[in-house]
């Protein structure tokens, strides 16, 4: 009889991983208001855990920090969200990057406006 | 999976509380507070508003962990980048 692994161990490395990316990014939500230097420096070491062990940000998390200069959002304080054709846009003030992220699945007019 | 006595230096440091027992510099032991920050050699600790910076090779450290143990571990233990030590056993 084959032997099977119930899991692997790199299963067990993502998992501890994970929780640990999602502890610095809730931390530096927490720290943002007193120390937003310190807010900047946790999104990057939890980047860096999800691009060693290959992780996925969790849905509620993707919209929390710039993905160019790695900086923490918080709406108002360090970048600007506004909604326009369909489209969120959200402006990073330290970098200036924009992202436009659009919200509706459907879209019959773009293509003779042109717009997203 | 929460910090354990088993496996406490896999997870994640800042956020605890910390108190340095024992080091080679008379002058950082006794500093306690917040792990702030973490590198590959150093612990920052925030002490009354002021950050401290500590060196990980040469000192000891008292670890509150989440279910109000302590758990003291030597330093030189800690040493690594912080992303690379969720791999290493122990």
């Amino acid at each position: 009889m084959t032997h099977r692994r119930t899991h692997k161990p790199a299963d067990e490395f993502k998992k501890i991983a994970a929780e640990q990316m999602e502890h610095l990014l809730r931390s530096a939500e927490e720290t943002f208001k007193q120390r937003p230097e310190l807010a900047d420096r946790y999104v990057r070491l939890a980047w860096r855990l999800k691009t060693r062990y290959n992780l996925k940000l969790p849905l509620a998390l993707r919209r929390k920090f710039c993905r160019k200069c790695l900086s923490f959002w918080k709406p108002g304080a360090s970048c600007r969200v506004r909604v326009q054709s369909g489209c969120v846009i959200i402006t990073c003030l330290r970098c200036g990057r924009v992202s436009r992220l659009p919200y509706k699945p459907k879209r019959k007019t773009s293509k003779r406006t042109g717009k997203c | 999976m929460s910090v354990t006595k088993q496996n406490p230096m896999r997870h994640e440091l800042i956020g605890l509380e910390a108190r340095v027992v024992n080091s080679s510099d008379p002058t950082l032991v006794g500093i306690h507070g917040k792990i702030v920050d973490e590198t590959r050699d150093m612990l920052v600790v925030e002490q009354a508003g002021k950050d401290k910076i500590i060196p990980k090779s040469s000192s000891t450290f008292l670890i509150a962990m989440s279910n109000g143990k302590g758990v003291t571990v030597e330093g030189k233990k800690l040493i690594g980048r912080p992303e690379e030590r969720v791999r290493r056993k122990r």
